[in-house]
């Protein structure tokens, strides 16, 4: 391999256009760019640890990302091209999955929600898992860093679209509590496209956030990088090697080695496990690619007498926690108008009656805290092969959100309502979503949705039931972290990016302590 | 398959097909989506469409692959297959027509069909004078 000085003028290093192998030396590296690598670069170089980031996907701009058209983004940044599904198991619906592939990762494509880890789970951890640093009064520090970094901020009221309005003015009719949702952006016009890419660059997404502090105090991001293996020399991480995706359609066009006295994985519950399979780990515990939980969600579209133009407001701006005893959250959404318009039944004439309505349409979706039935292995190419089996409890949880976002959207005055149930076409009263609850059916006709995968290297603190210890070290190999979502030890029934950005904070902050600590000694 | 899928009716309620134009444009740029993904989703595309093109005899009792079909058979194959028994057949069906119809009402006069007011998909929003104020 042939070493070459890579460039470091504090911006993105495009790694395709690197043009040779490169063999380079660091404190740490980081493999992903998303909300929990970003995190660990940036907390990490402002420790003074030289900091090398790999990202497997391209960097552009948010310039560049938020002029793209919706199907351009889920080309250019999306894992799969935004076409990636978890198979069904069972009685258990095709999950479709949006996951970045970025600079920047998954929080590229957010929209922008931002909760807390609820109480409760931190209790769970402290007590049931015995996880005693990851109490609420621990991360109260956490979460305002945070927050602080991402500007999170409620969503005022005039945010919301009319279409959002008229799901909440039904919710209010039902003794359904909405309350205004809090979200990472700074400028925010209400596009209503965040996951696609803001237009007005106004979500503060890692890429605008922590990546530019991390440049500033000297870390290195390469995008296009490739990393196929942890080097593992005596029971400790020592680097990472693999290929730079600069060839035809993204093919490897050269090698590339890092060597570094600590190694972070941060590549998402998706691929984390599977780097870690690949560099011989995963023999003492069963818990690697194991224990997924993907918060399923669907949404439901209503049709209204006036003009809602749901597109006009914040993607997301409300939510009720009134059914979470019942594993469930009510949450206000939109999407790209071609999107849903695509998401309409119906084949051709049929199908555009319904799209000409689309100014008429407003939509609300649902996310249920669910067990984790899923699974990462890898598979004959690239990507991983994610199965996830759903229990009958969350199916159930599905089904009855489907009848409670139609009863909302009925009593906000909904003409008629599409549910999210394939082969089936708009209903015009609530009964006729009551009986299908209870109906006999396919739970794969059901059109479901995942935004936040979690679990697959899960903390625990012996090495029989988790992957990483609190510190997020492996148990297996010394000196290689994991800092993402797949070491959140339970469901969190929340949207996932704070929760991630907060845990690789509070793991950021202790690996740093520990390397000064050698350094000194 | 996307020929049926944006097909449309004149105003006396005659089946008609998409200019080939859209049909050129939604199938390059189909091509190019799956494209960008790994090999594994183009196999599982390739198969999918395998499927879709031999499953006639079995939907509609025609003795004819679906690409063959007369457009107005076509459509009413691909209704068939979106209301199937057969649950994931329904789901395939969808996998398929979701990528197609996106590519389809994202520009040119199938937006405009969707009643977005905005002059492209990426335009931000014509801000009214009481959200200028707005965000931190």
């Amino acid at each position: 391999m042939n070493a070459r000085e890579l460039a470091s003028d504090r911006s993105v290093v495009i790694g395709r256009e690197l043009t040779s192998a490169f063999d380079e030396t660091c404190d740490v590296v980081v493999v992903g760019s998303g909300a929990g690598g970003a995190v660990m670069a940036s907390i990490l170089s402002e420790a003074g640890q030289r900091v090398i980031v790999l990202e497997e996907g391209p960097y552009y701009t948010p310039q560049e990302y938020g002029s793209f058209r919706p199907t351009e983004s889920m080309r250019r940044l999306w894992r799969e091209a935004g076409l990636l599904a978890a198979f069904g198991v069972g009685q258990t619906p095709v999950i479709g999955l949006s996951a970045g592939r970025c600079v920047g990762g998954s929080s590229v494509l957010t929209g922008g929600v931002c909760f807390r880890i609820p109480s409760g789970f931190h209790a769970r951890w402290v007590e049931d898992l015995g996880l005693a640093d990851f109490s609420e009064a621990a991360f109260e520090p956490v979460y305002r860093e945070v927050e602080k970094r991402v500007k999170v901020a409620v969503v005022p009221d005039e945010m919301r679209s009319l279409g959002t309005r008229k799901f909440v003015a039904g919710a209010e009719r039902l003794g359904i509590s909405m309350s205004s949702l809090r979200r990472n952006t700074s400028g925010c016009i209400g596009n209503g496209r965040c996951n696609f890419g803001c237009p007005s660059g106004a979500k503060m997404s890692v890429d605008v956030s922590y990546l530019p502090n991390a440049l500033h105090h000297g870390a290195r991001v390469i995008s296009d990088a490739l990393v196929e293996r942890v080097v593992i020399d005596g029971g400790r991480a020592t680097g990472v090697v693999g290929k730079i995706l600069g060839g035809p359609q993204g093919k490897p066009s050269h090698p590339f080695r890092v060597r570094a006295r600590t190694v972070v994985v941060a590549c998402g519950t998706l691929h984390t496990p599977v780097l870690l399979l690949k560099s011989g780990l995963g023999r003492s515990s069963t818990a690697l690619g194991r224990h997924v939980t993907l918060h399923p969600a669907l949404r439901v579209s209503a049709l209204f007498d006036d003009v809602v133009s749901g597109w006009d407001g914040a993607l997301q701006s409300v939510y009720s926690n009134d059914f979470a005893c019942e594993g469930i959250t009510l949450v206000g959404v939109y999407s790209a108008v071609n999107m849903l318009a695509g998401a309409l039944p119906g084949v051709g004439a049929s199908h555009r009656r319904l799209v000409a309505d689309m100014p008429r349409h407003g939509v609300f979706g649902a996310m249920i805290h669910d067990e984790g039935g899923g699974s990462v292995r890898g598979g004959t190419g690239r990507e991983p092969i994610l199965t996830y089996k759903m229990a009958p409890r969350d199916l159930a949880r599905l089904r009855r959100s489907i009848t409670i976002l139609a009863e909302m959207a009925f009593a906000g005055g909904a003409r008629e309502v599409y549910l999210p149930i394939f082969g089936t076409s708009g209903i015009d009263s609530l009964d006729q979503a009551k009986k299908l609850e209870y109906e006999p059916l396919d739970a794969r006709r059901i059109e479901c949705l995942a935004f936040h995968p979690l679990g697959s290297a899960r903390m625990a603190t012996d090495a029989r039931r988790g992957v990483v210890d609190p510190s997020g070290q492996c148990y297996e190999v010394r000196d290689l972290y994991v800092a993402d979502g797949s070491v959140l030890p339970t469901s969190i029934g929340v949207n996932s990016q704070v929760p991630i950005m907060s845990m690789a904070t509070h793991l950021a902050w202790r690996l740093a302590d520990r390397l000064l600590h050698e350094a000194n000694s | 398959m996307a020929e049926a899928l944006l097909s449309d009716e004149d105003e006396r309620g005659l089946l008609v097909a998409p200019p080939h134009e859209l049909i050129d444009r939604v199938v390059d740029e189909f091509d190019l989506l799956v494209g960008a993904g790994s090999s594994d989703l183009a196999r599982g595309f390739r198969a999918l469409a395998w499927v879709i093109e031999w499953l006639p005899i079995f939907m509609i009792g025609a003795f004819s692959r679906a690409s063959r079909l007369p457009l107005a058979r076509r459509v009413l194959y691909l209704e068939s297959i979106e209301h199937a028994k057969i649950a994931l057949l329904a789901t395939l069906f969808v996998a398929f027509k979701l990528p197609v119809t996106m590519i389809a009402f994202e520009v040119g006069p199938e937006l405009r069909l969707t009643g977005f007011d905005r002059e492209t998909v990426s335009t931000p929003r014509l801000t009214s004078p009481a959200l200028k104020v707005i965000g931190p």
